[in-house]
């Protein structure tokens, strides 16, 4: 048995024809994750009455499982019941015309929503009450104090953690092999039954990874960069 | 008997220590003054190895050393006849008072728990902190702290104790307590040398005097020869600036 | 709509079954971790000391393991680990071995790369006065970063180490991929003969979610008692 430098070829070949796939469900998710992120950290930072508490469950729990239980469960469900409920809302729509990409997104979105909202709440919490008060007291109001004092001085702290959050994110959505999405992960491995060549496929899938995330990091860093000028700046 | 010979040393272009030679007589107290950056506190170090010196040798009793040229062999023989206290004590913060003191004695010196324990309340008791044994270095005062430094050196028994500007991080009130307990411990006949901006104290306390400026030695003798008589115009300057705030009477 | 898709009845005949494989989760999130912060520390020294060579291997190794998914460190040590032996020995000495050997390693693996960086910055976080203070009690340098250095930087590191062990702990839920049973294998098993699996599912979050919320409180208890006498648990004197 000997590694066979040209089934990582072809499974690499294979797997970056699926980068698009594999993008677009991460870049879903984190705008998903982004804006109902922010309503949740929201939520539990200005401690919205009743919200507030199944603000706390949801992200307690979401943290907790298993991404790949939350993707087999909901793809079940999804075979399960959505003719059902497809006709019940009077769609035309059945199972067989749904994409399962979108499965892989609702489903990778409650992990993201529960982790993003973690990291934007630190954030937030990383800004001093002072500067609220300071805010107050020289006329601002609530949403000008925030979005004037306190949101510049947060994304300093979120925007770095930002980056990470994003990997992470994107290195979750290998999952959706277990839902029958083909993304680069499984373009990988669409010749490994064929040759049995299965650790040449997840080298191939890892390179292919291991790039997008040093592209996701170089952007990070240059947008971080262009923060910090912005805050050693005094105009 | 310590004797320290030509010892050079520079960060760079930065010359820090330019020929310094100390004799130290064994129950000799030394002191040593400076204004900041005169390099005493790097004498101080490099006879530690806690900077490797440029050049220059260093003899503790029968044996003698190349500074730069020490093996590592070498530093651990030449640290266990020495003893030092921090300028910001640096006791170690997961340790107790009590352990401490043990530390050096069971891990370093290979000593029975037992004796350690012994010698160590014996150390804590003498520097008035008996009821302290088992307080974290972050429950005990400032003050209180440079005292678990000052038994922790006490304890090993070494040639010499070297003492870094020990009250420089104290707060004002706590400095005389310190000073004091040094004093005591002067008295019973241990070999020191002492970097430190209190003059008076220096006065009380040393057997030999010496004022280094631009990294070498400007003037040295008795208390009353260099801080009374001071021969040279830099140590005039020094002592002028340093007691100008506060009225001065030996 | 299948009206037998759910049932209470399932759920709770099923959890003392899945309850059972629980232990798996733990003895992988156990095992890996020490691995990992034995791997970790090595990793952080080499960092720290700038050893040639070493130093620019470790960064990669990191880059590579922070970068890729942890389903790919499973199934490159699964099939890689027999390929590394043969090379090796001449033959597979691993063929026998039981599956869970290859998930402690590809998590303690993975692992090792996420915490090598918070233990380099846990070490440098001790002043340098910790160090010379040992050096001057007459203690060698290893010595002294074993008993001075070490258990400081491990007060500082507990706080992201036991984030990382409870977010582990969802993580190890992939070990079935490679045949252990855990929980997730156990439902597979149950929903051949049953025909169901929903329950086990729900079962198993259960599961995740009370044991976060029981290891999270253990870990700020634990991080509380190794305070040395230090009143805050932020690590501020």
């Amino acid at each position: 048995m000997n590694i066979k430098p040209e089934l990582i070829w072809e499974a690499f070949k294979s797997a970056v024809s699926y980068i698009p796939i594999t993008l677009l469900i991460t870049l879903v998710v984190v705008v998903i994750g982004l804006l109902f992120g922010i309503i949740v950290a929201a939520i539990r930072t200005y401690r919205v009455p009743v919200l507030s508490h199944a603000a706390d469950g949801f992200v307690i729990i979401f943290k907790a499982m298993p991404i790949n239980l939350i993707l087999v469960v909901s793809s079940l469900l999804f075979v399960t019941h959505f003719n059902s409920i497809a006709s019940f809302l009077h769609l035309t729509v059945t199972v067989r015309d749904v994409s399962r990409i979108y499965v892989g997104i609702f489903a990778l979105s409650f992990p993201a929503i529960a982790q993003m909202s973690e990291f934007i709440r630190g954030s937030l919490l990383s800004v001093d009450r002072g500067q609220y008060e300071a805010g107050y007291t020289v006329g601002l109001t609530f949403l000008q104090t925030f979005r004037r004092i306190i949101l510049p001085q947060m994304m300093l702290v979120f925007v770095p953690s930002l980056t990470g959050i994003v990997i992470a994110l994107m290195k979750a959505t290998s999952l959706v092999i277990l839902i029958g999405v083909v993304d680069v992960m499984n373009g990988a491995l669409k010749y490994a039954n064929l040759y049995f060549s299965y650790f040449e496929a997840y080298l191939a899938a890892a390179l292919v990874y291991w790039g997008l995330s040093l592209v996701i990091e170089f952007l990070g860093k240059s947008v971080e960069k262009s923060i910090g000028r912005y805050r050693g700046d005094p105009a | 008997m310590i004797e320290i010979k030509n010892i050079h040393k520079s960060y760079g272009k930065n010359k820090i220590l330019n020929g310094v030679d100390v004799h130290v007589d064994e129950g000799e107290v030394v002191v040593i003054l400076g204004a900041s950056g005169s390099g005493k506190t790097t004498l101080l170090r490099s006879i530690s190895f806690l900077e490797s010196a440029d050049q220059g040798t260093l003899t503790i009793g029968e044996r003698t050393v190349e500074l730069n040229k020490a093996k590592k062999r070498d530093i651990v023989a030449f640290r266990k006849k020495t003893a030092f206290v921090f300028q910001n004590h640096n006791l170690f913060n997961n340790r107790t008072a009590l352990e401490n003191v043990t530390e050096g004695l069971i891990v370093g010196r290979k000593m029975p728990k037992a004796e350690a324990v012994e010698i160590a309340k014996n150390a804590l008791a003498k520097v008035g902190l008996a009821d302290r044994h088992d307080y974290y270095p972050s429950q005990l005062s400032g003050g209180q702290q440079q005292r678990v430094g000052i038994a922790r050196a006490v304890a090993l028994s070494p040639e010499v104790i070297l003492f870094d500007e020990p009250t420089s991080a104290l707060d004002p009130e706590l400095i005389g307590e310190t000073l004091s307990l040094i004093k005591k411990i002067a008295q019973e006949g241990i070999t020191m040398m002492i970097v430190t901006h209190e003059i008076s104290f220096a006065y009380d306390v040393a057997s030999k005097v010496i004022f280094m400026d631009g990294g070498v030695i400007v003037e040295e003798g008795t208390p009353d020869e260099v801080l009374v008589r001071p021969k040279e115009e830099r140590t005039r300057q020094f002592l002028k600036r340093i007691l100008k705030p506060v009225e001065f009477n030996i | 709509m299948n009206s037998d898709f759910f049932s209470f009845e399932r759920l709770l005949d099923y959890f003392p079954i899945i309850l059972s494989k629980f232990p798996v989760s733990l003895y992988v999130v156990v095992v890996s971790t020490a691995l990992a912060l034995i791997l970790g520390t090595v990793l952080a020294m080499i960092r720290i000391r700038k050893i040639p060579v070493l130093h620019q291997l470790a960064g990669v190794y990191i880059s590579f393991v922070r970068g890729t998914p942890i389903m790919i460190h499973l199934f490159l040590v699964y099939y890689g680990l027999p390929l590394l032996l043969n090379a090796v020995f001449g033959h597979n000495i691993a063929s026998g071995w039981n599956k869970l050997i290859f998930v402690f390693l590809a998590y303690g693996l993975n692992e090792a790369g996420f915490l090598a960086e918070h233990i380099r910055a846990a070490i440098l976080s001790v002043p340098r006065g910790q160090t010379e203070a040992g050096l001057m009690v007459g203690l060698t340098g290893y010595q002294t970063f074993r008993r001075i250095v070490l258990p400081q930087a491990f007060r500082v590191l507990l706080p992201g180490l036991s984030a990382m062990v409870v977010s582990m702990l969802p993580a190890t839920a992939l070990a079935y991929l490679l045949g252990v049973t855990d929980m997730m294998g156990m439902i597979t098993t149950i929903s051949y003969s049953s025909q169901h699996s929903l329950e086990g599912y729900a079962d198993a979050a259960i599961i995740f979610i009370a044991a976060s919320i029981i290891l999270e409180k253990l870990s700020a208890i634990l991080i509380k008692k190794l305070n040395y006498g230090r009143k805050s648990v932020d690590g501020s004197l």
